[in-house]
């Protein structure tokens, strides 16, 4: 076994310093070393989606990905989304539109779409399906998910003209 | 998984004489490498990061035509504008490679050095006859991508040799091309059968001077179907011309059947989709200089 290596970086918006060996994933040390349980490990390939969290705001499969790579950036987890006890809006959206079902998926797919709406924030139906290609839900048909993250869109438009003049 | 030793170079240099170290695995986007350990199937004692290596990163105009630095994420081939401009069909084949999550760690020199069978950037760099840069103790060379992928997981880089870049010669006038992949699913899907072809017309648009056909999925290497080629360059297009060129592509496929599809099955879809992809690029050929 190699010595432990210190890396540093920002999740949740909190600089985190960690101890780990150097070839140990990500999602291994939010999962096991920072107590992050919300990034799931479904596949351990790529293919599901269930690791997704955010690096420097783009989506990124945390069983792909050493924890090395990540010193230095910035790491959005879903625990990061809102503050302790209380929801995100898009998250909100998911609980009322029946796109929770099992949930396994859900933080994965709630960061995607986060992701796909700071880049865009009125997607179309074809933005939203291509921007969840790589998240699988065996539950809820994928229907509601989309409705969920079309709704959030909606509820923002006046607040995004707003920045948009300033 | 033991723990390999992880070594993070910062030029181009330090990687090469890292990786001359018995056991010494070269590591980029790492979306390959990081299931395969954990699988066993490659045991690293000593893991090169490259992605500190300043300057093999990103996309440049250059006098011999477009060079993309082999530590580009494909992420960043979908909104280039060089890309954009100038290959349109390596955006086209990026924005259907993996999901976004993988999309933004994996790049297109480890894409290409995985050598799989499926490596899909491999089909739109082999009909454009793209270059392998190639850095290693002794110097610099260059790989024709026709001769850099020797079979499943095999190239042609030596031991303590890197990809450095991938030089793209400007697609000449009058060119069209055009790439098709069938899998069962949109995202991550290995494909069953992948092709690319790209094709110069001549002023009048009636005669194919140059064509280029790309096999991926369907032999050990994405590979060229020279005889499809054949079949096309200094002939007057037809709808029968094409399907004679769509049947030789066939003569290059030495497929496997597996979980994904039958030899028989990807034989027969080499022929649609060679004959599909030839009949888009054609269409999508310019007949009179652009601008």
């Amino acid at each position: 076994m190699t010595a432990e290596t210190t890396m540093t970086f920002r999740v949740n918006g909190r600089e985190c310093q960690v101890a780990a060996g150097p070839a140990e994933r990500l999602v291994d040390v939010l999962r096991s070393r920072l107590g992050l349980t919300g990034a799931k490990e479904g596949c351990s390939t790529g293919q599901c989606g269930a690791c997704t969290v955010l690096l420097d705001g783009e989506p990124v499969a945390s069983c792909m990905m050493l924890a090395a790579d990540a010193e230095g950036r910035e790491i959005t987890t879903i625990e990061g989304l809102a503050p302790p006890g209380e929801l995100h809006p898009l998250q909100q959206a998911f609980l009322e539109h029946g796109a929770v079902q099992c949930g396994f998926c859900t933080p994965g797919m709630i960061l995607s779409a986060k992701a796909l709406l700071d880049r865009k924030p009125h997607p179309s139906d074809e933005d939203i399906a291509r921007a969840l290609v790589g998240n699988l839900c065996r539950c809820t048909g994928y229907r509601k998910i989309c409705e969920a993250i079309k709704s959030y869109a909606r509820s923002t438009r006046g607040r995004s003209k707003r920045v948009r003049k300033r | 998984m033991a723990e390999p030793q992880m070594l993070q170079p910062s030029t181009v240099r330090e990687a090469v004489r890292a990786l001359a170290a018995r056991g010494a695995v070269a590591m980029a986007g790492a979306t390959d490498l990081i299931p395969a350990m954990r699988k066993g199937e490659i045991r690293p004692r000593i893991l090169v990061n490259l992605k500190g290596i300043a300057g093999i990163r990103g996309v440049k105009r250059t006098r011999r035509g477009i060079w993309i630095g082999a530590l580009t994420r494909v992420a960043d081939l979908l909104d280039d504008p060089v890309i954009a401009q100038n290959l349109p069909l390596l955006a086209e084949v990026a924005a259907e490679f993996a999901s976004p999550q993988i999309r933004n760690l994996a790049t297109i020199g480890g894409n290409l050095c995985n050598a799989a069978p499926s490596a899909d950037l491999a089909l739109p760099l082999l009909v454009f006859d793209a270059t392998a840069e190639v850095r290693g103790r002794s110097g610099k060379r260059e790989i024709a991508t026709s001769d850099f992928f020797r079979g499943v997981n095999r190239t042609a880089l030596r031991r303590g040799e890197i990809l450095t870049g991938l030089l793209v010669p400007r697609p000449r006038v009058r060119t069209g091309a055009a790439h098709l992949k069938l899998g069962v699913r949109k995202a991550m899907d290995l494909a069953f059968v992948g092709i690319a072809a790209a094709v110069q017309v001549s002023s009048d648009g009636k005669k194919c001077r140059r064509a280029r056909v790309a096999l991926g999925s369907v032999a050990p290497t994405p590979r060229r179907a020279a005889k499809a080629e054949a079949v096309l360059e200094g002939q007057v297009v037809t709808s029968q011309l094409i399907d004679e060129a769509a049947e030789a592509a066939v003569s290059a496929a030495r497929p496997v059947s597996d979980l994904r599809a039958s030899a028989d099955y990807r034989r027969e879809m080499t022929r649609v989709l060679t004959g599909r992809a030839l009949r888009e690029a054609f269409r999508r050929a310019p007949q009179e200089r652009p601008r």
